[in-house]
């Protein structure tokens, strides 16, 4: 993993701690955000908007639902594509 | 619990106005924007709420549903004072007691009304609370009941949640009942209740604090509008149409006999859900959920309003109304509308 997607990360676990008060520790690339943080909709579009005041990058709902678990989310917000 | 309304009786009970008030602030999904961590676009394409209703600071329950009994007033040609029963149904009153109804009654000027208040779960109250005030117009014991549908769920919120914000309005709306020509008016009635929901949508009594721990508190204190919205939306679109194709089975009609289906605003998703199960086309209701959030129990009595400020309700049509949500509890009734012509002149008691 390189240094910048240490840092993307790293954010996102914040992220998930101010949303909905997921511990860092539980967060790994391959967490689900539903199934294995548990996150509704709702806190999914909250994530999300976080994460465009963080990183201004604008994440369509049609491509957050795409974006099922942290590591598919840090590959998009580096590489700014839905990875397949 | 079954109604089958007019038998053995020589008059009907019937909506003879449907008043309305909405406060003057507006909430727009963009403004949501700058309170909370959510979208327009997401609330829309998941909600269907575009904008809702928010009470002013100062304005409470009572005077949204004082507004409504007013405007049901003026429309049916009376004054308060000719009313001799004001049931005001809430789940968000002023104080807890008395009830709501006593503010509504003295600041709408209704000298001599009896009042109560009835919580049946906030959104089914548009069904449940007219039941109510129906059997006292049945009975015979009051000429001239208004059913007062008033909250301010915008008050139960802690603005960090974003669940309940997105969805939920200010408003209230009155019934006005009274006797009616026999066979008009409300008829089949039906009332249910599931508490295997109890926790999916209420208002929870509880301790909240920010992150830096200072305590919150919504405008009811330690109360807490709360909600599981796949659990409504499970229940609403997979029980609701059963149990309106049971009513309509009682009272031996089919969903092609309906002319208007008034369903609570719960979820634009939800009421196409609904629609869709009944198989019954879009245009065969009214939707206004997207200018006014759930307005909780005054959704329904708002969507019949609206109707009739279209041009879509007539006298002799038969109407569906069907209101659902906490508890679980649902209440539909069918209701065969009436014209001017089907009320005789009402002397209320004294």
């Amino acid at each position: 993993m390189s240094t910048v997607q240490s840092d993307t990360l790293q954010v996102l676990k914040e992220i998930l701690d101010e949303v909905a008060e997921v511990p860092a520790d539980q967060v790994t690339l391959e967490s689900s955000f539903v199934d294995d943080l548990e996150l509704d909709s709702l806190s999914i579009v909250s994530v999300f908007v976080l994460v465009q005041r963080r990183f201004g990058v604008e994440v369509p709902n049609e491509v957050f639902d795409r974006l099922s678990t942290v590591g598919r989310a840090v590959a998009y917000l580096e590489h700014g594509a839905i990875p397949e | 619990m079954n109604n089958s309304g007019t038998e053995e009786r020589p008059w009907g009970v019937g909506i003879r106005a449907v008043g309305r008030y909405l406060p003057e602030k507006n909430l727009s999904n963009s403004d949501l924007e700058e309170i909370l961590l959510t979208r327009d676009d997401w609330i829309r394409a998941n909600i269907g709420v575009e904008n809702r209703r928010m009470a002013a600071e100062g304005e409470w329950t009572s005077d949204l549903g004082t507004a409504a009994l007013l405007d049901a007033c003026d429309r049916a040609g009376i004054i308060p004072a000719d009313v001799d029963l004001i049931v005001c149904g809430t789940y968000t009153p002023d104080n807890m007691t008395p009830p709501t109804a006593m503010l509504v009654i003295r600041k709408a000027g209704a000298s001599g009304a009896t009042g109560f208040d009835i919580n049946s779960g906030a959104c089914p109250g548009g069904v449940f609370a007219l039941d109510v005030g129906a059997k006292y117009i049945a009975t015979g014991q009051f000429r001239r009941v208004a059913v007062v549908m008033a909250d301010v769920s915008t008050r139960t919120m802690d603005w960090k949640d974003p669940g309940p914000a997105v969805i939920f309005g200010d408003g209230a709306a009155c019934y006005l009942l009274e006797r009616c020509t026999p066979g008009r008016g409300i008829g089949t009635t039906l009332l249910r209740s599931d508490p295997s929901g109890y926790e999916s949508v209420w208002v929870a009594r509880e301790k909240r604090h920010r992150r830096d721990g200072t305590p919150m508190s919504s405008g009811f204190g330690d109360n807490f509008g709360a909600l599981d919205g796949k659990a409504v939306h499970a229940f609403a679109v997979g029980r609701v149409p059963g149990f309106i194709k049971e009513l309509l089975d009682t009272a031996g009609r089919t969903a092609d006999d309906i002319d208007l289906f008034a369903l609570h605003q719960a979820n634009l998703y939800i009421l196409q859900g609904i629609m869709r199960e009944l198989g019954v086309p879009m245009d065969r209701t009214v939707i206004n959920i997207q200018k006014y959030g759930n307005t909780s129990g005054a959704s329904v009595p708002l969507v019949l309003r609206e109707a009739e400020d279209l041009g879509r309700l007539s006298p002799g049509d038969q109407v569906l109304l069907t209101a659902f949500g906490s508890g679980f509890s649902m209440g539909a009734a069918l209701v065969r509308w009436c014209g001017p012509e089907d009320f005789a002149p009402v002397a209320v008691a004294s």
